[in-house]
């Protein structure tokens, strides 16, 4: 690795530690994008999937479901092609390149889509309908497992006019997700997929990161244009979902407490 | 440095993310003490510097001081006031060996600086280093250091029985330079960021039973004292940081400015 690149990569992670995590959402849109600006792709995807307790026999996935899917640039054609490959998932109808990743589920890991299938597959109706259609020519995949049953996936995509991914370039992707558990894991948190036994809602997110920024509830009604009333419920509803019960217990949890 | 190397360094990043912020110290020694075996050193240090305010024109360490340092292993004859600590006195005092030079260069950048490859061969035939380092087993140091903002530093110093090869110091600064986010954690835990004065050790260990999210009473349970007594502990640290609640406390290790 050249000293210039290994310089770029080093101020990318010092970026993301300059973030507050009440920011998280921020972080993680600016990653992506140089993420993107140094491995030369054009969009990148950030998973965040969690194992149901309950898995049909049969599941090729073992229960994994994606529960929160974030775009770096996002199109109404590439939000109907995830919802679509979403809702397959859901019935139990999952792509070979999902499965093959899925084989490595708990360990650290990073592939090509050539890492993961044969030509065939790029002659198949998934590669066009999910990969070709919406403007991306290849992927390279990468999987950090978080806990037993939690796993943050990033995806980096290269457009059709691009070429696809050399086996350095996959590792040098790898290589800059790989010093960043300490974020993946507070993403996994903030999006409620670590502890909290129900994935947060939209608003309750937002109500999450003023909690984190130390702000009064009172001051969290403001912000929210809300009642107090209304604004104190949401807090509650969260530090039910993540079993705390007050303020003090739950910012312990993003230092790292396990409940 | 070799991948195998590489994916160790990223193994320990691992091991760091996943101790509690209340369990700074724990982490720090299990970074230390990982490294020290990577890298073949005997013994670990950090420092957490701070720039003092005022004016540092005549000032060749330009108003710069150690607040807080952490040893590996503590050093004989008297561990607790060891010989580290009598290198930080003479800093203090501006008696100045011309090692207390190396960090000055490039102050404000991440950086790298080791006896061997930066001070003469006299230097290691002076009193200095025989009654500071020989005299211990130590033939080669290397320090690590990591700016936080203008006035604060993070710097960890390895110390070997040998001259460190490149190598070790590239496996060094590589294991340093990516985790930004735990040198800023280091800082705090010490009261040398965001606070207006560095914490006494019985503030340190309110401060991390605090950062559990334990209530008052339980912390003063832990503590073995009354009520009144962690209460008015803990209302100096808000004090020294500036905040006046534990949210606003908390908020900075997530990253808040005060």
């Amino acid at each position: 690795m050249s000293s210039n690149r290994s310089d770029l990569i080093h101020r990318l992670w010092d970026e993301l530690a300059d973030f507050d995590a009440s920011r998280s959402d921020e972080a993680l849109i600016q990653f992506m994008a140089n993420l993107c600006a140094l491995a030369g792709a054009w969009n990148a995807t950030w998973i965040g999937a969690v194992r149901m307790d309950t898995s049909f026999p049969g599941d090729p996935i073992k229960g994994w479901r994606p529960h929160f899917v974030r775009r770096l640039h996002t199109t109404p054609h590439i939000d109907t092609a995830i919802q679509e490959q979403t809702e397959k998932l859901e019935q139990g109808d999952v792509d070979e390149n999902i499965i093959r990743n899925m084989d490595g589920v708990g360990t650290f890991r990073a592939n090509r889509l050539r890492d993961l299938v044969g030509p065939e597959w790029f002659e198949e109706t998934y590669y066009r309908r999910y990969y070709l259609s919406v403007g991306s020519a290849d992927a390279v995949w990468v999987a950090s497992p978080v806990n037993q049953d939690a796993e943050s996936w990033f995806g980096i995509f290269r457009s059709l006019d691009q070429p696809p991914f050399s086996e350095s370039e996959r590792d040098e992707i790898a290589n800059i997700v790989r010093g960043i558990k300490w974020f993946q894991k507070q993403l996994m948190l903030s999006h409620g997929l670590l502890i909290a036994k129900v994935p947060l809602t939209p608003t309750e997110r937002r109500v999450l990161h003023l909690l984190l920024a130390g702000l009064s509830e009172k001051l969290i009604a403001e912000q929210l244009e809300r009642s107090y009333h209304t604004a104190h419920e949401q807090v509650t509803s969260i530090y039910r979902k993540f079993g705390v019960s007050n303020r003090a217990a739950l910012m312990a949890l993003w230092l790292g407490q396990v409940p | 440095m070799t991948p195998a190397t590489q994916e160790k360094i990223h193994d320990i990043w691992d091991e760091l993310s996943d101790f509690e912020a209340s369990q700074s110290d724990q982490a720090v020694a299990l970074l230390m003490k990982s490294l020290c075996n990577l890298a073949n050193a005997w013994n670990a240090t950090w420092g957490g510097a701070v720039r003092m305010d005022g004016e540092h024109n005549n000032d060749l360490l330009q108003g710069w001081r150690v607040s807080a340092m952490i040893q590996l292993h503590p050093v004989a004859p008297d561990p607790d006031e060891g010989l580290f600590k009598e290198i930080l006195q003479l800093w203090d005092r501006r008696e100045i060996d011309p090692s207390f030079l190396l960090p000055m260069r490039s102050v404000g950048t991440f950086r790298t600086y080791s006896f061997r490859r930066e001070l003469s061969p006299e230097w290691f035939e002076s009193p200095f280093y025989k009654y500071h380092y020989g005299s211990v087993g130590t033939c080669d140091a290397v320090f690590i250091g990591f700016p936080l903002n203008q006035d604060a530093e993070s710097h960890f110093g390895f110390y070997s029985r040998k001259t460190f090869t490149d190598e070790e110091v590239e496996l060094f600064s590589y294991a340093l330079r990516g985790i930004k986010w735990f040198h800023r954690q280091r800082m705090l835990s010490h009261g040398l960021l965001a606070a207006a004065t560095p914490l006494t050790p019985t503030e340190r260990r309110v401060l991390h039973l605090l950062l559990t999210g334990l209530p008052e009473k339980q912390i003063a349970e832990q503590l073995e004292r009354s009520y009144h007594t962690t209460h008015e502990w803990i209302m100096s640290i808000y004090r020294k940081f500036g905040v006046n609640n534990r949210a606003a406390l908390m908020a900075l290790w997530l990253g808040q400015t005060s």
